[in-house]
C-alpha cells in the first residue's frame, strides 16, 4: 500500500506534460503545417508559460515541495523523464492526425454554433418546468387566517369549489 | 507632369494581393489617369490587358457606366430613423463585380452601391477614406479606416484611424484580426483536447482504483494550466503563420479541422493515461542500492 500515492504521483506528472506539449500543438492548426516547433521564439508568453509550468512541476515532485500537491518525491529521475517523453507523444500524434481526412469527426457530438441555447432545448424547457412550480404560491393553513373564513383542509391547502 | 505614387505602394499591393484581398480602385479622376495608376501599383496586371481575355473593358468602368449596370439605390427608412440599403439589379452587381477592379468618374453614390452590394453578397468590405462624403460609406462597410490627416468627422465615425497615412496599415489590422480569430480556434482546441481527456480520465480512474486519481489540489493546477496559463500564451500568438494570412470562415468559429484533432489528440492523450494507470505498477520500479534488484511499486490494486 505504501506505494500507492507514488504511482499517483506519477500519473499527475504525466498529465502535466501532456498539457505542456499540448500547448505547443494548439499553436498551429494549419492542417498543411506539420512542424510544432515552427516560429517558437515568436511568442514569448508562450515560452514564458511553458517555463512556469515546467518550474512548478519539478518543484512539486521535489523532496521539501511535495505538499504543495500532496505528492510524493519523485525516487528516480528516469521516472520524472518518462513523464515528459510519454507527454511529448501529443507532438507524434498531432502529426498522425493530420494526415486523416479532414471530415472524420465530423458525425461526432459537436455543438452546433449556430444555434443557440433557447425555449426550445430539453434541458431549458425542464429547468424552466421547475422555476415555474416554485413560483406557486402554497397558501398558510387555516390557523393564521380564521377572519376569512376560508375553509382549509388539514394539509394546508383551500378548497376552490368552496 | 507627374504624380508619384507613394514608396513601397507597389510592394504592399502585393503583399495585400497574396492575403487574398481582393483591391479595387474607385476614384473620382478620369479614366486614363485611374488605369495608369492601376497599372502602376498593380491592382491591374498586364494580363487583363490583352484582348485574349476579353480585354481591359471589364475591368474598368465608368460612374455611369456603373450605375446602368447596377440600378438605382433604394433606401428605406424605419420609424427610428436607421437607413437601410438595397441595389435594385443585385444579380447584374454580382456580374460587374466578378471582374471590377477600377471604378473612374465615381461619385460618393457609386462607393456606397459598391458597398452595399458586396454586403449583400456575402463579403467583408473595408473603406478607406479621408472626406465628408466617405461618411455614409463608413457607416455601411464592415470595417472603416480614416486618414489620420482626414476631415475630423470621417475620423469620428471610422472604425479605425491610420495616423501613420500609410497603406500598409490597412493590410496588418487586417492581419491582425485574422489572428484574433485564429487565437479563439488555437485556445479552444487546447481548452477542449485536456478537459476531454481529464473527464475521461477521471471517470475511468474511479472505475478501476475506487477512489480519484488525481486530489483536488491536483486538479487546481490542471485547471489553472487549462484555463489561466492556456489562454495567456496562446492569445499572445503572433500573425506570423501561413494561416494567419488567408481569409477566415466566418460561419463556424470551430472548423472541421479542429474537431479532428480535438478529438484525435484527446484520444491519444487517453491511451497515455490508461497506460500510466494500468501499467504503472511494472513502469516506475525502484532499484536497491546495495543488491541492484529491481522491485516492482507495492500495493494492492482492487482489480
Amino acid at each position: 500500500m505504501a506505494d500507492k500515492k507514488y504511482h499517483y504521483t506519477n500519473i499527475f506528472n504525466t498529465f502535466v506534460f501532456l498539457q505542456f506539449w499540448s500547448l505547443l500543438n494548439a499553436r498551429e492548426l494549419d492542417p498543411k503545417v506539420f512542424n510544432p516547433f515552427a516560429n517558437l521564439f515568436s511568442n514569448w508568453m508562450l515560452l514564458a508559460v511553458m517555463g512556469v509550468i515546467f518550474a512548478v512541476q519539478l518543484l512539486s515532485t521535489m523532496e521539501g515541495f511535495v505538499f504543495i500537491f500532496e505528492n510524493e518525491a519523485i525516487r528516480e529521475s528516469e521516472h520524472f523523464v518518462t513523464g515528459i517523453v510519454l507527454g511529448a507523444t501529443v507532438l507524434l500524434s498531432n502529426i498522425l492526425v493530420k494526415f486523416l481526412p479532414q471530415n472524420i469527426a465530423a458525425k461526432l457530438p459537436v455543438l452546433d454554433e449556430t444555434k443557440s441555447v433557447g425555449a426550445e432545448n430539453k434541458l431549458m424547457q425542464a429547468y424552466d418546468k421547475q422555476a415555474q412550480a416554485k413560483m406557486i404560491p402554497k397558501k398558510d393553513g387555516g390557523a393564521g387566517q380564521g377572519a376569512s373564513g376560508s375553509a382549509a383542509d388539514e394539509d394546508g391547502y383551500t378548497k376552490l369549489d368552496a | 507632369m507627374h504624380d508619384p505614387l507613394r514608396a513601397n505602394i507597389k510592394e504592399q499591393i502585393k503583399e495585400a494581393q497574396k492575403q487574398q484581398i481582393n483591391l479595387r480602385l474607385v476614384s473620382g479622376d478620369d479614366i486614363n489617369t485611374c488605369i495608369a495608376i492601376a497599372r502602376d501599383t498593380g491592382i491591374l496586371t498586364d494580363d487583363m490587358f490583352s484582348e485574349e481575355n476579353g480585354g481591359i473593358g471589364q475591368h474598368v468602368m465608368t460612374g455611369a457606366q456603373f450605375r446602368a449596370a447596377t440600378g438605382e439605390l433604394i433606401t428605406d427608412v424605419d420609424e427610428d430613423g436607421n437607413k437601410t440599403y438595397t441595389v435594385s439589379n443585385q444579380q447584374g452587381f454580382n456580374q460587374v463585380m466578378d471582374n471590377l477592379k477600377v471604378l473612374a468618374r465615381a461619385t460618393p453614390l457609386d462607393k456606397l452601391i459598391m458597398i452595399v452590394g458586396l454586403n449583400a453578397s456575402q463579403k467583408r468590405v473595408a473603406v478607406v477614406g479621408e472626406g465628408i462624403n466617405d461618411v455614409e460609406a463608413f457607416s455601411q462597410a464592415s470595417v472603416s479606416f480614416a486618414m489620420g490627416s482626414g476631415v475630423s468627422l470621417a475620423r469620428n465615425s471610422a472604425s479605425i484611424v491610420l495616423t501613420t497615412n500609410s497603406f500598409e496599415s490597412v493590410v496588418r489590422s487586417i492581419m491582425w484580426g485574422r489572428n484574433i480569430y485564429l487565437n479563439m480556434q488555437r485556445f479552444l482546441t487546447f481548452q477542449m483536447t485536456c478537459n476531454l481527456t481529464i473527464v475521461a480520465t477521471l471517470v475511468i480512474g474511479l472505475i478501476v482504483m475506487f477512489e480519484p486519481v488525481l486530489n483536488a489540489v491536483q486538479l487546481i493546477w490542471i485547471n489553472l494550466i487549462m484555463d489561466i496559463l492556456g489562454a495567456l500564451a496562446l492569445a499572445a500568438t503572433r500573425p506570423t503563420t501561413v494561416a494567419s494570412r488567408e481569409p477566415v470562415n466566418e460561419d463556424r468559429l470551430m472548423q472541421a479541422y479542429n474537431y479532428r484533432s480535438i478529438y484525435g489528440n484527446a484520444l491519444w492523450s487517453l491511451i497515455i493515461m490508461m497506460i500510466v494507470i494500468f501499467f504503472g505498477k511494472f513502469m516506475y520500479d525502484s532499484v536497491d542500492d546495495v543488491t541492484g534488484e529491481r522491485t516492482h511499486l507495492e500495493y494492492f490494486r482492487y482489480t
